[in-house]
C-alpha cells in the first residue's frame, strides 16, 4: 500500500514514516518536502498539494499535525480538524489525521523504556498527554542530547506497541492499519 | 544563429564519471543535484575533453557537435579540418555523419596546440569564484610593447576575454588610427558593449578605463604604458575591482566574459554564487539572451535559475545523482514533465523541485 504522509517535512513525515514501519509494511512517502510547520495552512500548500495528489497513486494519506496544545483546548482542535477536513478534500480515498498532542515529541514519552535506553535515562512514566511542551521536556531530561532533527532516527527505535497503548492519537491509524 | 553546439557527450572513467552518456540542447542546458553527485567533475571533464591541454585522455569518451549554419560546415572542409585532426592523430575517429554531426574521438595522442581550427570547440568555462588575478580588470598593467612592421604588437598574456578585447582593440586602433606622437584616444569604445550589458543586467553602472592610464608613443619602436585597468561606477561612485563585493565581482566577470565570448559553447558552474535575487534574475535574463549566440550548459543549486525555464523548454533541465558510487546523468522522464508541467500551470518550476521528487 502506498501511504502518503502529509505534515511538516522532514521531521514529522518521516519520524511517523519510521514510526509505522515498526509495525506495518507499507510504502510511506512524504507527500510535500521541505515544508515547515507554518507553511501548511497557506493557499501555497494547498495548491502544491493539489497537484501532488493529482499526479501521485496514493492508497491512503495521512496527514500529521502539531496541536500546540492539550487536547481539551477545544478550540485549538477545531482548527486542526478544520485544516484535515478542507484538505482531505482532495482526495478520494482514505484520509487518517494524527493530531499530536502538544508536538511529535510527545511519542517519546509514551515509551519510557525505549526512551531511558536511548538516551540512557531514568525516568519514569507519566502521561505523554499531559506534558506541557514535550520537545522542551525532551530536550532538558536529556540535556540537550535530543536533537529534532534526529527525532526520525531515535523513533525507529521505539517498541511501537509500548506507543501504541499509551499515545491515544495513534489508535485511528493503528486500526486502520491492521485490518 | 550560433555555429555549432554539443549535441551528446559520452564521457567515460574520470573520478565518478564511469560511463555518461547525455544529450544536450542547442541553447541552455540546466545541470541540478545534490552536492557531490559529480556535476563539478562533469564540466571539468568536458571542458578538459575539448581543451588543448589535456590533462585527461580517455579512449572510448565521444563527443558529438552539430551546426545550425550550413556555412559552418563549408567552413569546416574548406579548411581541412577533418585532414588536419585526422593527421594529428589526437581524435582519431572524427568524421562526419549526414554531412551534420562531426563525431570527435578522444585518443591519448599528442597536444592541439599548432591546430587553431581546433579553437572552436574549445568551451569559455566560468567555474566557481573568480580567477585570483585578472589582468585590467583587477590588476594595473604597466609595460612595454615592441611595434613590428606588420603593424601588430604583441599584447601581454591576458586571462580574460575582456581584457583580451581591450588589447586587441586598443592596439589595433593605435596603429592604424592613431598619428604619430598621439599620447591618448577613446580607450573606451572597446567598452560600450559591456557597458551597454552592465546597465541593462547588473548593478554596476558603467566601466571605464582608470583615470591615471598613461601612455607614450611618441618613441619609434615602442610604445610605453603604465596603469591600465578598469574603474567600475557603482552607485555614481568610481571604484576599484577590490573594492567591488564578492558578488559584484562574479557578476562582473561572467556578463563580461560572455560579452566578449568568442567560443560557441559556455560551461558555467552556479551563477547564482553570492548574488541578490533580484540581480540573478537579472542575470539569467542575460543568459537567456546570449543562449540565442551560444550554447550554455549550467550547473546551479538555485531556484529560480530553474524558473528561467519555459513550460516547453522542460527537456533542457538535466538531473544529477549517483548511483552504485557513478555520476549518472538524465533527462526528465515524460511523466516528470507532466508533472512539471502542472506545478507551472499553478505555481513555479521551482516549487517542484523544492517541494516534491524532481531529483528522486
Amino acid at each position: 500500500m502506498r501511504v502518503g504522509l502529509i505534515g511538516e517535512n522532514p521531521n514529522d513525515t518521516e519520524s511517523i514514516a519510521n514510526l509505522l514501519s515498526l509495525k506495518y509494511n507499507h510504502q510511506y512517502i512524504s507527500v510535500l518536502k521541505r515544508r515547515k510547520g507554518g507553511q501548511l495552512d497557506n493557499a501555497k500548500f494547498t495548491a502544491l498539494l493539489e497537484i501532488e495528489l493529482r499526479n501521485n497513486n496514493f492508497d491512503l494519506l495521512i496527514f500529521i499535525r502539531d496541536l500546540d496544545g492539550f487536547e481539551n483546548e477545544a478550540d485549538k482542535v477545531r482548527v486542526r480538524e478544520k485544516w484535515f477536513a478542507a484538505n482531505k478534500l482532495h482526495f478520494k480515498k482514505d484520509s487518517l489525521f494524527l493530531l499530536n498532542i502538544h508536538a511529535l515529541e510527545s511519542i517519546f514519552f509514551s515509551d519510557i523504556v525505549s526512551l531511558n535506553k536511548i538516551f540512557n535515562l531514568k525516568l519514569n512514566f507519566s502521561n505523554p498527554l499531559s506534558i506541557n511542551n514535550p520537545k522542551k521536556e525532551l530536550i532538558r531530561v536529556t540535556s540537550e542530547r535530543y536533537k529534532e532533527n534526529r527525532a526520525a532516527d531515535y523513533i525507529s527505535k521505539l517498541d511501537y506497541n509500548a506507543v501504541l497503548k499509551n499515545y491515544k492519537p495513534l489508535k485511528d491509524i493503528d486500526n486502520y492499519l491492521k485490518v | 544563429m550560433k555555429k555549432a553546439y554539443i549535441t551528446r557527450a559520452i564521457l567515460k572513467d574520470y573520478l565518478t564519471i564511469k560511463n555518461v552518456d547525455i544529450t544536450f540542447n542547442e541553447d541552455i542546458n540546466i545541470i541540478i543535484g545534490k552536492n557531490g553527485t559529480g556535476k563539478t567533475n562533469f564540466i571539468n571533464y568536458l571542458a578538459d575533453s575539448l581543451s588543448e591541454n589535456q590533462a585527461i585522455k580517455n579512449n572510448h569518451s565521444y563527443i558529438y557537435f552539430k551546426s545550425s549554419n550550413n556555412n559552418f560546415l563549408k567552413e569546416i572542409k574548406n579548411i581541412k579540418f577533418l585532414k588536419e585532426v585526422k593527421n594529428n592523430g589526437f581524435f582519431k575517429n572524427l568524421s562526419l555523419k549526414d554531412n551534420k554531426v562531426v563525431n570527435l574521438k578522444n585518443g591519448d595522442g599528442e597536444n592541439l596546440n599548432e591546430i587553431s581550427t581546433l579553437d572552436f570547440i574549445i568551451p569559455l568555462k566560468i567555474s566557481h569564484g573568480i580567477p585570483e588575478s585578472l589582468k585590467i580588470i583587477q590588476e594595473p598593467i604597466n609595460d612595454v610593447i615592441r611595434k613590428i612592421p606588420e603593424g601588430y604588437t604583441v599584447f601581454p598574456d591576458t586571462d580574460s576575454s575582456l581584457a583580451f578585447a581591450i588589447g586587441v582593440h586598443y592596439f589595433t586602433k593605435l596603429h592604424s588610427i592613431i598619428p604619430k606622437g598621439t599620447k591618448s584616444y577613446n580607450i573606451n569604445e572597446s567598452l560600450n558593449s559591456l557597458n551597454n550589458n552592465l546597465t541593462k543586467y547588473s548593478n554596476i553602472e558603467g566601466v571605464r578605463i582608470g583615470q591615471n592610464f598613461g601612455l607614450d608613443n611618441s618613441d619609434k619602436n615602442e610604445i610605453y604604458f603604465n596603469n591600465l585597468y578598469l574603474e567600475y561606477n557603482i552607485n555614481g561612485v568610481w571604484l576599484s575591482f577590490n573594492q567591488l563585493s564578492d558578488g559584484t565581482k562574479r557578476l562582473f566577470y561572467i556578463i563580461s566574459e560572455i560579452t566578449y565570448n568568442d567560443r560557441f559553447i559556455v560551461l558555467l558552474e552556479e551563477p547564482e554564487l553570492g548574488l541578490h535575487p533580484h540581480q540573478l534574475y537579472d542575470l539569467m535574463r542575460f543568459i537567456k539572451e546570449a543562449s540565442e549566440k551560444f550554447q550554455f550548459i549550467i550547473t546551479t543549486h538555485s531556484p529560480m535559475v530553474l524558473n528561467t525555464l519555459n513550460s516547453d523548454e522542460l527537456d533542457n533541465i538535466i538531473i544529477s545523482s549517483i548511483e552504485n558510487g557513478a555520476t549518472q546523468l538524465k533527462h526528465l522522464a515524460p511523466e516528470q514533465i507532466a508533472k512539471a508541467q502542472a506545478y507551472m500551470e499553478k505555481m513555479d518550476l521551482s516549487d517542484y523541485w523544492i517541494h516534491s521528487d524532481l531529483e528522486d
